[in-house]
Formats: structure tokens, C-alpha cells, sequence
């Protein structure tokens, strides 16, 4: 497969699905260059071909990742990014229920840690069953299993259930 | 298998597929089968699942991006021994073509450097998106009142949002070291949902001082970037709208600056 074609069919997914990891549009168009650039490295060690999609949202996973640990050397990232992973009490005012759109939806992914959010998005992009992704993130099942349910409940939560 | 764990093992079903048929999800099945209130409750998750997987493909793709991924590759300086022989016969002429392109080129640019010149003496200084800001204050106390040397208006999409605050008054600020202020700036607060005030400040600069305009056309468009500026790192959007080019700063994070411009979108909408 060329980059081209991978670029054709996948650069808006790719997009998409960096900007809910990072929360924004610049960070995202950076992410989905780099990804495309990692991708093309790296095309020949692609196995199943059926899978480019999560290949793909895994190459910008792991951009990410980095982005933030560099951000984190370099003193960038606000403290509430390496805060207690779902800590209730974290943001301490209170908690409005919102209405499910896009804007409100990316809030709360904002607040939930990284790997949450990568294994909501995963699952949310429908590219990977929870088994697939606990494989791919190298994590066993049940720590996907948990992730998934903290995740959504926190979503649900947040969630005015009138709005869906 | 207890509701509560059968309905964590069914939250991880995606909606739709044939993931309730894996092999680990056999008891929560069993479970699932013999459980009324779990029947209804897992309904209410596929549902809300559904909900979001829509929500959560709702993200406009910047129409340049492709663009970006697929820009060309650098050429490679082409292979003497490629060329054919008809290249090569016609090369001389081609190169005479050439001079007398260059020829013409160099002079209508000489022409072009003296009008620029002449006008130069006559026109006012244009400001570049970097001197804007560069020069443009985080504190406005300062700056004094706006002397009224163009007209302001501000956004169209910056009024009528409950949670955005602009302040009473524009303060003027000269950034060519002439008489007169070149830009109009004004502080004003987001408050979100929840979390603390975004504070910043929205500057209206008239679009014939900016040389090369911005390309964004609304703020909603406007790409979030940082800045270093006296010795903090404020983020920053740049935009042009009717007969002004506006920056609005903010002292927070990309993602701060991008909630005000997706709620004044919403808002606007």
C-alpha cells in the first residue's frame, strides 16, 4: 500500500481521533503529520493489512504519549494531567451535567488521564474489541475491562441522559 | 455471576458487533439472558454508546490537512543520462528563451522595486501576524485610552455568549513608534462550565496594516498557537474578519483557547 492511498482513505479518521486524545487542533495536526511520516517508515512492518486504521490510531497513541512525556520534561503540562487517575474529588467544584455533544464530550475526555481516554477512544472508534485492545496496549484484559467501565461510568455521569 | 460484575463485563460490549459472543463474555451472556433489570440496564448502554460513537466522529477536519500529508516530496535533480536526444537539440533554444525570460522578469521587478520604493515613503508600516505578536501587551495598565483612529467592532462571533466577558473599554497601543495607535486591545474572561476563568486579552488591529494577512476568516478557524512573551507562554489565535485583523491571547492552554472558540461556534450557530 502506498502512503498516498493510506493517506486518501485514513487522514480524516486519523485526525479525528487524534484530536479527542489531545483535546486540540493543533496538537492534532501535528500529530496526524507525524503519524503519517511514522507510518510511512514503518509500512512494511504493518502485519494484518485488515487493521490499518488501528495501526494507524496506535502510531498516534504512542505520538502522543511522547508529546506529553516531553511536556512533562520540559514543565509544560498542567498539574491536573498527572492528577490521580479519576480522582473524584478531582477539579473540586462542582459538576454540571452536560448535554452529549461535541464540545461537551471533549471536556470530559479532557479531564479523564490518558489511558482512559486512549481505551474509550479506541473502543469509541469502534476499531478494536476490548481484547484487541488490551493486546495492542499490551495490557492485560481486565485492566482494559476496568478502564472501560471507570471511563464510561465518568462519561455517564457527566452525561445528561436526556441528551441521548 | 452478580448483575454488578455481569454489567461490567456487558460495558465493554461494543454496539453492534459480535462482541457479546466472545469466549470471556459466556457467563455475562448466561447472566444476561436470566436478568431482567441487566437486560434494561445494558440497553441503556448500547444506547449511550451509540450516542457517542456519533458525537464522537464530530470533529471537523481542517480542509488543508490533506494537503499537508500529501505535500510533495523534494525534487530530485533529474538524470543526464535520462534525457532523451530531442530534449538535448532543443535545449539552445531554450536556453535562449530563458535569458529573455529572465531578462524581462529582472526588469519588470526593477520597475516594481522603484514604485515600491516611491510608495514606501507615502504608505504606513505593515505589521506581520509575528509583530503583532511580538509587540502587542499582556498587561494593558500601561496603555492608554484608545484615540479612536479606526472603527472597532468586535467578532461577529463574540457577542451574545453569556459566558464570555469583554471589558468596558478599548486601551490604544502604538506598535511603529508613529503617531497614533495601530491596534485597539480590550481584556476579557471565559468562564467555563466548571474550572477556573480563562483570562485574556482580544486585540483589533485594521486589516490594511497587516502584510500578509491571516488565512483563518473567523475565529472558530484560527489556529492556536504559543508565544513566548514576557517570560510567560500565552497561546494565541490570529484571524481576519471584514475590514480587521484580530489576535486574541490567552493565558492558559491550547485546549483552554479552543473551548472559547468552540463555545463562541456553538453559540454563534
Amino acid at each position: 500500500m502506498e502512503i498516498s492511498q493510506l493517506v486518501d482513505q485514513y487522514f480524516e479518521s486519523v485526525y479525528r481521533f487524534a484530536y479527542r486524545l489531545s483535546g486540540t487542533s493543533h496538537d492534532a495536526e501535528d500529530i496526524s503529520q507525524q503519524a503519517f511520516l511514522d507510518a510511512q517508515r514503518k509500512l512494511d512492518t504493518l502485519r494484518d493489512p485488515d487493521k490499518v486504521r488501528a495501526w494507524l490510531f496506535m502510531i498516534v497513541r504512542n505520538l502522543y504519549r511522547r508529546r506529553i512525556r516531553d511536556r512533562v520534561t520540559h514543565g509544560e503540562v498542567a498539574l491536573e494531567v498527572l492528577a490521580d487517575p479519576l480522582d473524584e474529588n478531582r477539579g473540586g467544584g462542582e459538576r454540571v451535567e452536560q448535554t452529549l455533544d461535541s464540545e461537551s464530550l471533549q471536556e470530559v475526555l479532557n479531564e479523564l488521564p490518558e489511558e482512559f481516554r486512549s481505551v474509550l477512544l479506541l473502543f469509541y472508534f469502534r476499531e478494536l474489541s476490548y481484547r484487541e485492545i488490551a493486546e495492542q496496549l499490551d495490557v492485560p484484559i481486565g485492566t482494559v475491562m476496568s478502564r472501560l467501565s471507570r471511563g464510561k461510568k465518568q462519561l455517564r455521569e457527566r452525561i445528561s441522559p436526556e441528551s441521548y | 455471576m452478580d448483575c454488578q460484575t455481569a454489567l461490567e463485563h456487558l460495558d465493554c460490549v461494543r454496539p453492534d458487533s459480535d462482541d457479546l459472543d466472545l469466549p470471556e463474555m459466556a457467563d455475562a451472556r448466561a447472566h444476561l439472558e436470566s436478568c431482567e433489570s441487566c437486560q434494561e440496564a445494558f440497553a441503556g448502554m448500547q444506547s449511550f454508546d451509540r450516542a457517542v460513537i456519533d458525537v464522537v466522529q464530530d470533529v471537523v477536519v481542517p480542509e488543508r490537512l490533506r494537503g499537508l500529508l500529501l505535500d510533495p516530496p523534494v525534487k530530485v535533480a533529474g538524470n543526464d543520462s535520462e534525457d532523451s536526444m530531442a530534449d538535448r537539440g532543443n535545449s539552445g533554444a531554450a536556453d535562449s528563451r530563458r535569458r529573455k525570460m529572465q531578462l524581462a522578469v529582472s526588469a519588470v521587478c526593477a520597475l516594481m522595486l522603484g514604485v515600491t520604493a516611491w510608495l514606501w515613503q507615502s504608505q504606513p508600516v505593515m505589521l506581520s501576524e509575528a509583530e503583532l505578536l511580538q509587540n502587542l501587551p499582556l498587561d494593558l495598565s500601561a496603555t492608554g485610552p484608545f484615540d479612536a483612529g479606526f472603527e472597532i467592532a468586535l467578532p461577529a462571533t463574540w457577542s451574545g455568549n453569556s459566558r464570555l466577558r469583554i471589558g468596558r473599554e478599548f486601551r490604544g497601543v502604538d506598535l511603529d513608534d508613529d503617531a497614533g495607535h495601530d491596534a485597539a486591545v480590550t481584556i476579557f474572561s471565559y468562564a467555563p462550565s466548571r474550572n477556573a476563568p480563562i483570562n485574556g486579552i482580544l486585540a483589533a488591529i485594521p486589516k490594511s496594516r497587516v502584510q500578509p494577512l491571516p488565512s483563518a476568516v473567523s475565529f472558530g478557524q484560527a489556529d492556536s498557537r504559543y508565544i513566548q512573551k514576557d517570560g510567560r507562554r500565552p497561546v494565541a489565535a490570529v484571524w481576519q474578519e471584514r475590514d480587521t485583523v484580530y489576535v486574541c491571547m490567552v493565558l492558559g492552554s491550547a485546549a483552554d483557547l479552543e473551548q472559547i472558540q468552540r463555545s463562541l461556534r456553538t453559540s454563534a450557530a
